[in-house]
């Protein structure tokens, strides 16, 4: 353990005296200091500050990933100068070497986090003081989604209700002889497919027409001064000649609580937040929100829950809340501070392993080829998504299927080392003020922190240990 | 049965290339043994495979085949690695730290508690003569300066077994005899030490047993003394005598024995003497190597002969002189250096003594004396060591 201190202790202070860490240190610098002044976002304190935090956020990550992989260079650079000489003739063995210099890497790359956390924290509230808010609305969203940390609770789609509907209206259109004498008739397809009809008509809400949403387990502070968010996207079917989706929101049951209500007016095909009390939220933590979409009488009045008027002539508008979770409750959960380091330890994690990938290459490569190798590996990580996916489609038929099969094996082990970075990006979560829960940062630490960056490092250890350090390696 | 400290059984190294095809056998199966409180030299012209030899001791390279005991065991073993100094042929050391910074570095690889670390880190500065310099960055060091802090990096665990790869490169004359000095005291003390070396007068004076290898091959071994003992000669070692002194000497030699003193000088170049013949040896037999052979021919191209290259001759001769037994000279062709009026011209208009032409054989037998014969020059500096070192000489009463 003290070897691999001594070591660590020594990685560090000879990225410190690296001029290539000078080199970045400096341009976070920079970057975190100098941003505020050249971006300023839509004109909105919060805009500004989002936008901030996202570059400021992505180009730490991207930088320190850039010289986490250039920091294993230490090692290379120790076998081509032979400093190993020295360094296995004393009693250290070889896996607490490359573990030292692992440790020392992180470690300097967690303080070098910890400093742009400090400064990008520092900086964003920096911006919020120095800069008045625009307007009311600026200054809510700042406190309410900027400088906040937000659990979200998505609405449970009734799927089981969709099931049942569409096995009842299949059975129905079988008996009506609706397929009649075809007998190519695929039943689970058919289902599939009136179950997503179900799934769109639940989504859409004609005109006049209301829709209900539970939520349970909302466990937020429900205090008088206390606000929730509720956050949809409407699509109005027949584009709305201003382009506005007018709708009426009731929220609370008004058997527990007292509702609150308020009439909306949004940009069609647009993500929406909003702020009501937290006292909307029932004791059971239940929350009930009603989604009407109103007409309007003729006096410009909105007529509520009047399924027998003939909307048609009022204003012939059908909405549809679109995304996969059309409407969204959220309320705060802890800090922005926690949330940032929560996002940071996120970023670590990545550095750890880039840290264990960038040494395995140097055990074996030269430094140029080391490099390469690594920055390679990289690169796939950040789209290891869409490489997955293509992976699946391979197959076929005879030899050419068995080169695939075989190829597809030996892909899939590989992508199992190779993480996938996007997966436990964190960065966006964190600027919308959502809360970036302590469970993905366990699950980032487990995956890529633990098994994908022990595999890299225990085969950086063993492919040094066979390794000649004598040998040149060019 | 005593363990010995190093023990190799046909020990072998080949060199592969990238597709694994033998490239070069670097040692031959070499037997060594080592025993405790020794100290053996390793010698070898140059790409004999002397470090290659060294390197798989400590576990930087694997042997091809053949078995290696360090302590009783594998050298990869790192706990015999507590007990090892290395000091490996060209000091490898950080350049952004200083001289204290990397022997405590050094020192915690050791596990050595700290104020154990301090304090031998200041007394093997000490001993390095480098105290003053040791805030400044290696990376300014000058190669002997570095060579130094090495030294103090293989001593910083007091090492029971010593191993120093060509110790004195790089070193100035007084950092070279501290060296000898030093392997001599820690010999004393009953460390065990190996050293590879060129410098054959060092290896002499400090030896208990040498190996000369050729071509990775043990071509013979023994102990120093044996090995010099073949000379039929009686040596006298006295301490500084005047000249009146020798000269009655060498009457009462002639007198008793009617035989003639053969020379005068310290004891140094008879090791040198086995050396030569043993790789002249080689040479004629054909031994494989794939190191450095006899150097050739001095190439044509190198520029016309001029007073320069007098004196270089001359230089040379005199070190060939100092070989009582040289092995067959090689006659390097020097083309004779051009004379004519151009030379004349150029020399009357450099405004110059012109100097006579000689032709090659006259400069052989010339002596343009130089500033100081190289000869006297090299005693006057032996001279100049002694009196700085001001130590008693004592250089035979040593481990009998
Ligand atoms: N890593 C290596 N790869 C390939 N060949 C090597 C390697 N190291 C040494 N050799 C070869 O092995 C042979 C012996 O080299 P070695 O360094 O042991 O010689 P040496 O006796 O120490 O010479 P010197 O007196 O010049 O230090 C040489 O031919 C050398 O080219
Ligand atoms: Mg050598």
């Amino acid at each position: 353990m003290t070897s691999i201190w001594a070591v660590a202790r020594h990685m560090v202070s000879e990225a410190i005296r690296m001029k290539i860490a000078m080199f970045f240190i400096c341009l976070l610098a920079l970057l975190i200091f100098g941003l505020p002044f050249v971006a300023r976002g839509d004109g909105t304190v919060s805009g500004a500050i989002q936008a901030f935090l996202v570059y400021s956020l992505s180009a730490v990550s991207l930088l320190m990933a850039l010289l986490t992989l250039f920091m294993s260079r230490s090692l290379s650079d120790e076998l081509v100068q032979r400093q190993i000489f020295f360094l296995m003739t004393k009693p250290l063995p070889r896996w607490q070497y490359v573990l030292g210099k692992w440790f020392g890497i992180v470690l300097f790359d967690a303080l070098l986090l910890l400093l742009a956390g400090a400064g990008i924290c520092g900086m964003a509230h920096y911006i919020a003081v120095s800069q008045p808010p625009r307007d009311a609305l600026d200054r809510q969203k700042l406190t309410d989604q900027v400088f906040a940390a937000r659990h979200q609770a998505a609405v449970e789609l009734p799927t089981k209700l969709f099931e049942r509907a569409a096995r009842e209206r299949y059975e129905r259109r079988k008996e009506e002889g609706y397929y009649g004498s075809r007998g190519d008739v695929n039943e689970k397809e058919e289902i599939a497919k009136l179950r997503m009809e179900e799934e769109q008509s639940w989504r859409t809400v004609n005109p006049g027409g209301t829709r209900e949403f539970l939520f349970q387990n909302v466990r937020c502070d429900r205090s008088a001064d206390k606000t929730i968010q509720i956050r949809y996207k409407a699509m109005a079917t027949n584009y709305p000649p201003d382009e506005i989706v007018r709708s009426y929101w009731l929220i609370g049951d008004p058997e527990k609580v007292q509702p609150y209500q308020m009439l909306r007016r949004d940009a069609h095909d647009r993500f929406h937040t909003f702020s009501v009390p937290a006292g909307t939220v029932a004791e059971d933590h239940t929350l009930r929100i009603y989604f009407l979409n109103y007409v309007l009488s003729a006096d410009q009045q909105p007529i509520l829950v009047d399924l027998d008027h003939p909307y048609e002539q009022v204003r012939p508008f059908v909405i549809r809340l679109e995304p996969t979770t059309p409407v969204e409750v959220m309320f705060g959960v802890g800090s922005f501070e926690g949330n940032l380091v929560r996002v940071l330890a996120l970023i670590l994690f990545k550095l750890m392993f880039l840290a264990a990938l960038g040494l395995a290459a140097s055990t074996v490569f030269s430094f140029p080829v080391a490099i390469l190798v690594s920055l390679t590996v990289y690169v796939l990580a950040e789209f290891r998504g869409f490489i997955g996916e293509s992976i699946q489609y391979l197959g076929a038929e005879g030899l050419e299927g068995m080169f695939q099969a075989g190829f597809g094996l030996i892909l899939r082990v590989i992508l199992f080392v190779i993480p996938n970075f996007p997966s436990f990006d964190a960065v966006n979560t964190f600027v919308d003020g959502r809360n970036v829960t302590l469970m993905w940062v366990l699950q980032g630490l487990g995956m890529l922190g633990v098994v994908q960056t022990g595999i890299v490092l225990l085969a950086a250890c063993l492919m040094f240990h066979f390794r000649e350090v004598s040998e040149v390696s060019i | 049965m005593i363990i010995p400290v190093v023990q190799t059984v046909g020990l072998t190294k080949l060199f592969k290339d990238f597709w694994r095809r033998a490239k070069v056998e670097a040692v031959k199966n070499l037997n060594l043994e080592i025993h405790r409180g020794e100290v053996f030299g390793l010698l070898g012209p140059n790409g004999s495979g002397k470090s290659t030899t060294i390197k798989m001791l400590l576990g930087l390279l694997y042997p091809t085949r053949g078995q290696i005991a360090v302590f009783g065991r594998a050298p990869t073993d790192v706990a015999t690695k507590a007990r090892i100094g290395f000091l490996p042929e060209e000091s490898y050391l950080y350049r952004f730290l200083n001289a204290r910074e990397t022997l405590d570095y050094y020192g915690r690889l050791f596990h050595l508690p700290s104020h154990v670390r301090r304090e031998r880190t200041e007394r093997l500065l000490e001993m390095v003569g480098l105290k003053h310099e040791a805030r400044r960055r290696l990376g300014e060091y000058s190669k002997g300066m570095a060579r130094r802090i090495g030294l103090a990096q293989a001593l910083i665990n007091d090492p029971d077994f010593l191993i120093l790869d060509e110790p004195t490169t790089g070193l100035d004359p007084i950092g070279t005899r501290q060296i000898k000095d030093l392997i001599r005291e820690l010999g004393n003390r009953g460390k065990t030490i190996l050293l590879s070396s060129h410098l054959l007068a060092d290896v002499e004076d400090v030896c208990d047993r040498v190996s000369i290898l050729y071509g990775g091959q043990q071509r013979q071994g023994g102990r120093v003394k044996e090995l010099l003992r073949q000379t039929e000669r009686t040596q006298i070692i006295a301490p500084r005598l005047a000249p009146e002194t020798i000269e009655r000497i060498r009457n009462v030699i002639r007198l008793e024995e009617e035989k003639d003193l053969i020379e005068v000088s310290s004891p140094a170049e008879r090791l040198e003497t086995i050396f030569l013949r043993i790789v002249h040896e080689a040479q004629v037999a054909n031994v494989a190597t794939s190191g450095a052979r006899a150097s050739g021919a001095m190439p044509d191209f190198l520029g016309p002969r001029d007073e320069g290259e007098a004196l270089v001759d001359e230089l040379v001769r005199a070190a060939d002189r100092r070989v009582p037994e040289p092995g067959p000279v090689e006659v390097a062709e020097v083309p004779a250096a051009p004379t004519g009026p151009a030379d004349d011209v150029l020399e009357s208009l450099l405004a110059r003594e012109p100097e006579p032409v000689r032709d090659g054989s006259e400069a052989e037998e010339e002596k343009p004396a130089p500033p100081a014969g190289p000869r006297e020059a090299i005693e006057a500096d032996r001279s100049v060591i002694d009196s700085l070192l001001s130590e008693p000489d004592k250089r035979s009463d040593h481990r009998d």
